[in-house]
């Protein structure tokens, strides 16, 4: 069965994204504009809120930072489980769209 | 400059900051009042957050993380719940939030952080009242009968002072002490109800 969580919000999705490698939260802000090339801008308030709620879901874990002030995050092996199913379901999506487009030479 | 109002709306509270900041008073800490500080007439962009923090460390990771993005922290605390931001970076957008989702959260946080006090009192209440020998039950509204120290009437000079202003406290917490928690509970009430209020207003507003 598919997971109560999916499908992610586009903002969650770069989040899980974005902490596949140790990341502070304003380099996480600042890699999601990089990867959606400008296209989603995280605003410092709602950024803090997401990160908050996908500690509480055990998506992402704050791991040891060399900087006291700033936290550093990782997405957990729950958290990579979801991005995978999450892709899957998009891949999906995209493939079964661009086959009917095709046929309908459009 | 200090100055006591009272908001129940973030939007508002905004305005009237950046309001304050065109005047040249700049907001510096914020208590039961607003404190200022006198600058130059600035077009201040001022927002309020509204979060809580379990630990120094991660009060300290939120307001770097603002600062990192151009907002800096004004005035708050870790358990101020209300945490107010003024614009420093001209690249930075106008607001600390970029979903209507997040920006409605606020509402929705300290609805529920009063809901809890104004239930957790009720029961209170009923306690008080069970008990028979209640100052509700008893309609006594005098103070003298609070003080509980034998012959403390008869006393003069400064041994009754001395004994008199020791008790006091405890006789108003005796005889008034349901008044205050009842104060206390309408106004917990009153809170609960127009941020309840305002939550579905602005819900309502964003189509949510």
């Amino acid at each position: 069965m598919r997971d109560k969580a999916l499908p992610l919000t586009e903002t969650v999705y770069y989040i899980l994204l974005a902490t596949l490698h140790p990341t502070h939260g304003y380099a996480i802000m600042q890699k999601i504009e990089a990867l959606s090339h400008g296209e989603v801008r995280m605003a410092a308030g709602t950024l803090y809120g997401a990160i908050d709620s996908l500690q509480k879901q055990n998506l992402i874990v704050p791991v040891a930072s060399e900087d006291p002030r700033r936290k550093v995050y990782q997405i957990t092996t729950a958290g990579i489980a979801l991005l995978k199913q999450d892709t899957a379901r998009m891949q999906h999506m995209v493939t079964t769209t661009t086959q009917h487009l095709k046929e309908l030479g459009l | 400059m200090i100055k006591f109002k009272l908001f129940a709306n973030f939007t508002k509270e905004e305005a009237w900051l950046e309001k304050m900041a065109k005047k040249g008073y700049l907001l510096t800490q914020k208590d039961l009042f607003y404190h200022f500080t006198k600058t130059q007439a600035t077009n201040a962009v001022i927002r309020i957050d509204y979060r809580e923090f379990k630990t120094a460390a991660d009060y300290t990771d939120y307001g770097t993380l603002f600062a990192d993005s151009g907002w800096q922290l004004m005035a708050g605390s870790r358990h101020s719940g209300k945490q107010y931001f003024l614009k420093t970076s001209h690249s930075a957008s106008n607001d600390i939030f970029s979903d209507a989702t997040s920006r409605l959260a606020r509402y929705k946080v300290v609805y529920q952080a009063w809901s809890t006090v104004t239930i957790t009192l009720l029961p209170l209440f009923v306690v008080i009242y069970l008990q028979p020998d209640n100052a509700i039950n008893l309609g006594q509204f005098g103070l003298k009968q609070w003080y509980y120290t034998p012959g403390l009437w008869s006393l003069t000079g400064a041994e009754f002072w001395g004994k008199f202003l020791f008790e006091t406290p405890f006789a108003i917490m005796r005889g008034y002490g349901w008044l205050i928690l009842l104060l206390f509970f309408l106004a917990s009430a009153i809170i609960t109800i127009v941020y309840g209020w305002h939550y579905r207003a602005q819900c309502k507003k964003e189509g949510g």
